[in-house]
């Protein structure tokens, strides 16, 4: 029993006696206000707002009263990115039981904002495509959404109720990753997919008059969160030099963080960054860059942490001796070819490739996808490293004729000969498909001339 | 005054609460070390976070006392459905004035106890190794462990729970009520 527990049991059974005195007699008089004591510790008022969704239902009566519903945010067009259905893109929500729409798993998460009003949540959304999708925002009546304020909504102080179905693609991800995230200047409206029409983060330049104007400096703020898979226990992070702990929710690991920003000086965090990697990669970060300063997981029955903020005598680091975890990845089938068709175009700054050939395998969701990558000569006036890409972003039949546009940026003075690929990947993040694959077949090939 | 020492362990809970009802001062001390590890558990998976959940779970223990003396329990087995009871009215009330509740240690003039690092990795540890349902299945009849389950443990509505059941919500009603009514009472009266 720990220092804490024998003493409080201590206190507990000296209690008891006080109650109960002599054996065989019972207290005569009821428990009456005895010495007021000071709190053994101040426990930050909006923490304990933090409970379970059992409570949001009363925060929400309260909140009700004050706030009104405006109309739900409506899906962005995500530049360069597939539209997503049911097998394109990222796919939509997976359909729910009758008493829910859809898949969503709104988290037991409601974390109240550092200057008040309402709290974050964070909502999962499993896609028809196997792509695990991350919201953030303010919590009203069990509802996320965005609050109209911070040049959202016109400023009109309403909530927006974020349907689960209006995903950000840069926010879904593989359900085999983990995914830490942070976004420093986020404005309190709760609107994470785009600055376009909310003010402007205090880092972000301010070019020209038209841009939306910067952020209250009380309206910034740093939210962190992500998910670290099944066997996550907790994350730990610092704000005015104190070490927090919270525990995961969800059953996925998930956590969400919201501070004022700027952050602590102590933090020498991106403005806006984040980090993913297979669930079974250990030793593991994060490193000095992130919020999360620690992480501790369950492996059976031992604990071990993980981080730069580890206390010194404390749980073992996580190595791939504790953390037993085997994450499947898609098989890809292996002697697969394709005859590939080429035509380039030149443009400014480069040269537009249409790719085309037959889809020798099927892809059913996006744990695989098809994709074009180019690599541009070995000089060095063309960029060290420098490869282009574009990935397949939907279901594929097998014998499909699929064409592919990918840019190829030329830069002054380099020249040679480029060499592209077409391959067929495992577990790619969704989007460019730019060398972030854990496995790639190279199912044909092609090249052309740089003049 | 007699002390149970060893004797206390093999006792059930509602043996304890009657010794401690009596004047035996260390069986509410046995009665703390057996069920404390599960109302930690319960309490962090509410809050998801281990200082608040440690500070409940010491006003939760409070409070039973308290509860103890005003009006007593008829618990003739296990207290964990009485505690749990009592650690989410706790919750709930906590969370209702904004603060963690502290009227029950307030009463009993505890006095703060340091909260260390370790402490809040060994809380985690519970959470991590403590299976709630697990617990309570094994030591609760079926038909109050899943009324207790689906009201206290998973917070749902009663008409859910009575879908999940087969049966009435008013069966349902009578099921939790049996299980928690008069320990609602003993937590009403203590407050």
């Amino acid at each position: 029993m720990s220092d804490f527990h024998s003493g409080y049991k201590k206190q507990l059974v000296g209690a008891a006696e006080a109650l109960f005195g002599v054996p065989g007699v019972r207290p005569k008089r009821r428990v009456g206000p005895m010495r007021r004591v000071g709190r053994p510790r101040h426990v930050p008022l909006l923490a304990v707002i933090a409970l379970g969704a059992l409570l949001l239902a009363a925060a929400a009566l309260a909140a009700t009263q004050i706030i009104g519903f405006g109309t739900p945010v409506t899906a962005r067009r995500a530049p360069g990115r597939e539209r997503p259905s049911a097998s394109t893109g990222i796919g939509i929500p997976v359909a729910g039981a009758k008493s829910a729409p859809t898949s969503a798993q709104l988290l037991a998460i409601s974390l109240p904002d550092p200057a008040g009003g309402l709290s974050w949540g964070m909502r999962i959304v499993r896609t028809t495509r196997g792509l695990l999708c991350l919201q953030i925002g303010r919590l009203l009546d069990g509802r996320l959404g965005v609050l109209g304020q911070d040049g959202e909504f016109n400023d009109d102080g309403l909530f927006h109720e974020l349907p689960a179905a209006v995903l950000d693609p840069d926010m879904c991800f593989q359900p085999t990753d983990r995914v830490l995230l942070s976004d420093a200047g986020l404005p309190a409206a709760g609107e994470l997919q785009s600055p376009t029409t909310s003010c402007q983060a205090s880092w972000e330049p301010r070019t020209r008059p038209s841009e939306p104007r910067h952020c209250p400096a009380g309206d910034e703020r740093l939210v962190a969160f992500g998910v670290l898979g099944p066997h996550a226990v907790s994350v730990s992070y610092r704000a005015r030099g104190q070490l927090h702990t919270v525990a995961t929710a969800g059953g996925l690991g998930a956590y969400l963080i919201v501070l004022r920003s700027p952050p602590d000086p102590s933090h020498n965090i991106p403005v806006l960054g984040g980090t993913s990697g297979p669930l079974d990669s250990f030793p593991m970060g994060p490193g000095p860059g992130s919020v999360v300063s620690r992480i501790v997981f369950r492996f059976g029955h031992r604990l071990c942490q993980t981080g730069f903020d580890r206390p010194p005598g404390g749980l073992p680091l996580c190595t791939k001796s504790i953390a037993h975890t085997a994450v499947p990845i898609p098989k890809v089938p292996r002697g697969l070819h394709t005859r590939v068709a080429l035509k380039t175009r030149k443009v400014p700054g480069g040269y537009d490739l249409d790719v085309t050939f037959t889809a020798p395998a099927t892809v059913e969701n996006a744990s695989t996808t098809y994709g074009v990558q180019v690599a541009t000569p070995s000089d060095p006036a063309c960029g060290i490293g420098g490869v282009w890409g574009q990935s397949v972003e939907r279901d594929v039949a097998r014998g499909e004729a699929l064409r592919v546009k990918v840019f190829v940026g030329q830069r002054p003075g380099c020249h040679g000969v480029a060499q592209g690929r077409v391959i067929l990947g495992a577990e790619p993040l969704p989007g460019a498909f730019l060398g972030t694959v854990r496995r790639a077949e190279t199912i044909g090939r092609f090249s052309f001339a740089l003049p | 005054m007699d002390d149970v020492g060893l004797g206390a362990g093999a006792l059930n809970d509602g043996e304890l609460l009657e010794r401690t009802r009596t004047g035996d001062r260390e069986a509410f001390g046995v009665l703390y070390e057996r069920r404390h590890e599960l109302v930690l558990a319960f309490l962090l998976k509410r809050t998801r976070n281990p200082e608040v959940a440690m500070d409940l779970m010491a006003e939760t223990f409070a409070a039973a006392l308290i509860a103890l003396a005003d009006r007593p329990p008829a618990i003739s087995g296990s207290a964990a459905p009485w505690l749990l009871t009592i650690a989410r009215n706790t919750l709930i009330d906590s969370y209702r004035r904004g603060r963690v509740e502290s009227a029950a240690r307030q009463r009993l003039a505890l006095e703060p106890v340091q909260i260390t690092d370790s402490d809040v990795d060994r809380v985690l540890q519970i959470a991590a190794e403590t299976d709630l349902l697990l617990r309570l299945a094994d030591e609760l009849p079926a038909d109050q462990f899943d009324a207790l389950r689906a009201r206290v443990l998973d917070e749902r509505g009663y008409r859910e729970i009575a879908r999940e059941l087969a049966c009435s919500p008013a069966v349902v009603r009578k099921r939790v009520s049996r299980a928690i009514a008069t320990l609602r009472q003993a937590r009403e009266a203590s407050t």
